[in-house]
């Protein structure tokens, strides 16, 4: 067995290795003098980090009372929450909506229908583009307009 | 299992100490662990199951900690090591803690939590759970981080062992 690793060698001193693993560092360590010394390194490494880390434990000064909120003050806040939103789209709607109805010209009338078809007879064996095509836009007094093409 | 406040009287000492170690500021512990045990009430309370309520506490605390760590930098400090020394304490174990808290100071949160873990006698495999490392290799991340710890005390004229 090769020389072992000082991640190993870690587990070894803290007994997290497997009942086979400590057999064959034990087995190496009967042999190789490096690896026993590291061992015993490590060892004083961990028990000197454990006492100094010790000198900065402060204990608590008694177990305070946890104050988690309760369930309806949850809802009541997720409520207002939701509403706050609901009121935000609302208000943006409405903005939409007042700005669009402003861009609409006043003294447009009011188109209310489009009757597309041709001038003439429509032949099918002539292409569409060499036939004159007429619109007639009816408008909400009922006033016809017809635009040619 | 235990109830919610049989888990909070268990763990909160332990927890306590442990942020008290990562963030080394005493008056903002009780508000990372107020916000630690808020997550856990509701984790409870929306029917998850938290296996190892002991990782799950310790890996949330570690996260919150390094927030709190975050947060303090934007702040100027105003207390140190003295700020927790006692009366009783020697100038030289006054001295020892200003030395460690410096050396934990410069290590990454990671490896600063998994001294602080060490020292509280964690298993590996719970150290594993709440910092996110992998079990094997916890043993080999803890001989390093031990290794640059005695550097930066050795830097500071001081001995681990």
């Amino acid at each position: 067995m090769s020389c072992i690793k000082k991640g190993t060698i870690q587990k070894y001193i803290d007994g997290e290795c497997t009942l086979s693993e400590t057999v064959q560092i034990e087995r190496h360590l009967a042999d190789c003098k490096k690896c026993s010394v590291n061992v015993e390194y490590q060892r004083k490494l961990a028990s000197g980090l454990r006492k100094a880390l010790s000198l900065l434990s402060q204990e608590s000064k008694g177990i305070p009372i946890i104050n988690v909120p309760d369930k309806t003050a949850r809802t009541r806040l997720l409520t207002v929450r939701r509403l706050a939103y609901i009121l935000a789209a609302a208000c943006i709607i409405l903005f939409v909506v007042i700005i669009s109805q402003k861009k609409e010209p006043e003294n447009q009338a009011e188109i209310i229908m489009i009757e597309p078809g041709f001038a003439t007879e429509f032949d099918a064996n002539q292409p569409v583009s060499d036939q004159q095509m007429i619109m007639t836009i009816i408008d909400s007094e009922g006033k016809k307009t017809e635009y040619f093409e | 299992m235990n109830t919610f406040e049989e888990i909070y009287a268990e763990y909160y000492p332990g927890m306590f100490r442990v942020a008290k170690k990562m963030i080394g500021n005493p008056d903002g512990v009780p508000d990372v662990l107020q916000d630690v045990f808020t997550d856990f009430f509701y984790k409870i309370e929306h029917g998850h199951e938290i296996r190892n309520p002991k990782s799950w506490l310790y890996r949330v605390t570690f996260n919150k900690c390094i927030d709190n760590l975050r947060k303090q930098k934007h702040f100027q400090p105003i207390g140190s090591a003295e700020d927790i020394s006692t009366e009783s304490d020697s100038a030289e174990n006054q001295d020892l803690k200003m030395a460690i808290e410096k050396t934990l100071v410069k290590l990454k949160p990671r490896d600063r939590m998994l001294a602080v873990l060490y020292s509280e006698g964690l298993s590996y495999k719970e150290m594993a759970e709440a910092t996110g490392i992998r079990l094997a290799s916890v043993g080999k991340l803890l001989s390093r981080t031990m290794e640059k710890i005695e550097k930066e005390f050795k830097d500071q004229g001081y001995e681990l062992y």
